[in-house]
């Protein structure tokens, strides 16, 4: 096995650990791996990153699945408007500069590390009324738009889509997140892969090592102190955005 | 959009039989991607990969047809989630 090959596999090791133990896609911490581990371009990490976050949800779904805590009435509703989101990204991604792609990546890494936070104890309304279910969908646009830009599932909006305006308890939500992401990454996926921009075996043994890592710590967990795990992969996303702003304005 | 307390669309054994579709779905892409690796050949793990990122979709189609019934509108919104992707990729390729 060559040496690049070794390293997608660790990187999707990683982000497939650290996904399942932080409840993120894992596309936050895969494109950035990619880009400055693998030296691939924004545009290959994207689309890798996207085919890797279809993985993580399809395995992360069918437990969820199992334990009847994925709303589909929801979910399937909504993974519409999420798709059409992601669809119109990945087919705008040829026309936008990289630049503030790095810019917005940046941005969202830093509101991930601010959800690293203890979460406040919000609760959501009781029903979803016409307005907030209106506002759900549209949020669900941008939410796609996202993922389909920056090769992300998107976790870090739906969630609160779907338990702060829906009214979903928290673990609803975040079953009901990645079952949506799955399908928003896999039509930008498809998008991406039809226009050539997926490289197979990069995307292949990312995936294998996304897989692995996510099932290992699913199936394990950590014995470690959450709050300083928090506080440490808090700390990794702000250097890594400082590091997303350093080659954004390099692109200049 | 229903409210949480009136999530009825898929009984119980569907969502099992969905969550057996997609780990099925994940076990053949991981098989298909390490031998496509292990053997130095590209098919099985372009076959893999097209395979996994049609595995949501597989699902939702899943979805339409065991609820087209029961749910019409549900199974409308599936419906038209896979034709807006196919779409997309029809328009990118």
């Amino acid at each position: 096995m060559s040496t690049q090959l070794l390293e997608l596999v660790a990187v999707g090791l990683v982000s497939g650990s650290l996904g399942a133990l932080f409840g993120v896609g894992g596309g936050i911490i895969l494109v950035p791996g990619l880009i400055f581990v693998a030296d691939l371009s924004f545009t290959g990490a994207v689309a890798t990153s996207l085919v890797c976050v279809v993985a993580t949800s399809v395995a992360g779904s069918a437990v969820f699945l199992r334990r009847e805590v994925v709303d589909l009435d929801i979910a399937v509703e909504l993974q519409f408007f999420t798709v059409i989101g992601a669809v119109a990204a990945g087919l705008a991604a040829v026309v936008i500069p990289t630049a503030p792609l790095y810019f917005g990546f940046a941005g969202l890494l830093l509101v991930t590390a601010y959800h690293m936070r203890p979460p406040p104890a919000t609760r959501g309304p009781d029903r979803a009324d016409r307005p907030r279910r209106r506002a759900a969908r549209g949020a669900s646009v941008g939410a796609g738009l996202v993922s389909g830009l920056l090769g992300v599932g998107g976790g870090v909006l739906n969630v609160p889509i779907l338990h702060l305006l829906l009214g979903l308890p928290f673990e609803r939500a975040v079953a009901g997140s990645i079952y949506i992401i799955g399908v928003t990454a896999g039509a930008a996926a498809a998008v991406y892969l039809a226009r050539g921009d997926v490289h197979v075996s990069v995307a292949g043994a990312t995936m294998l090592g996304t897989v692995v890592g996510a099932s290992l710590t699913a199936a394990w967990g950590v014995r470690l102190d959450q709050r300083l795990l928090k506080l440490g992969f808090a700390l990794l996303l702000v250097v890594v955005a400082i590091r997303m702003v350093g080659r954004g304005i390099a692109q200049f | 959009m229903a409210s949480p307390s009136s999530d009825r669309s898929t009984p119980g054994s569907g969502r099992r039989w969905l969550a057996r579709l997609l780990t099925g779905c994940l076990l053949t892409t991981v098989v298909a991607v390490l031998v496509g690796i292990v053997t130095h050949t590209a098919p099985p793990v372009i076959g893999g990969l097209s395979l996994l990122i049609g595995t949501p979709f597989i699902a939702a189609l899943a979805i339409a047809f065991g609820t087209l019934r029961s749910r019409g509108r549900l199974a409308a919104y599936a419906l038209a989630t896979i034709a807006i992707a196919a779409l997309g990729a029809w328009l990118a390729g």
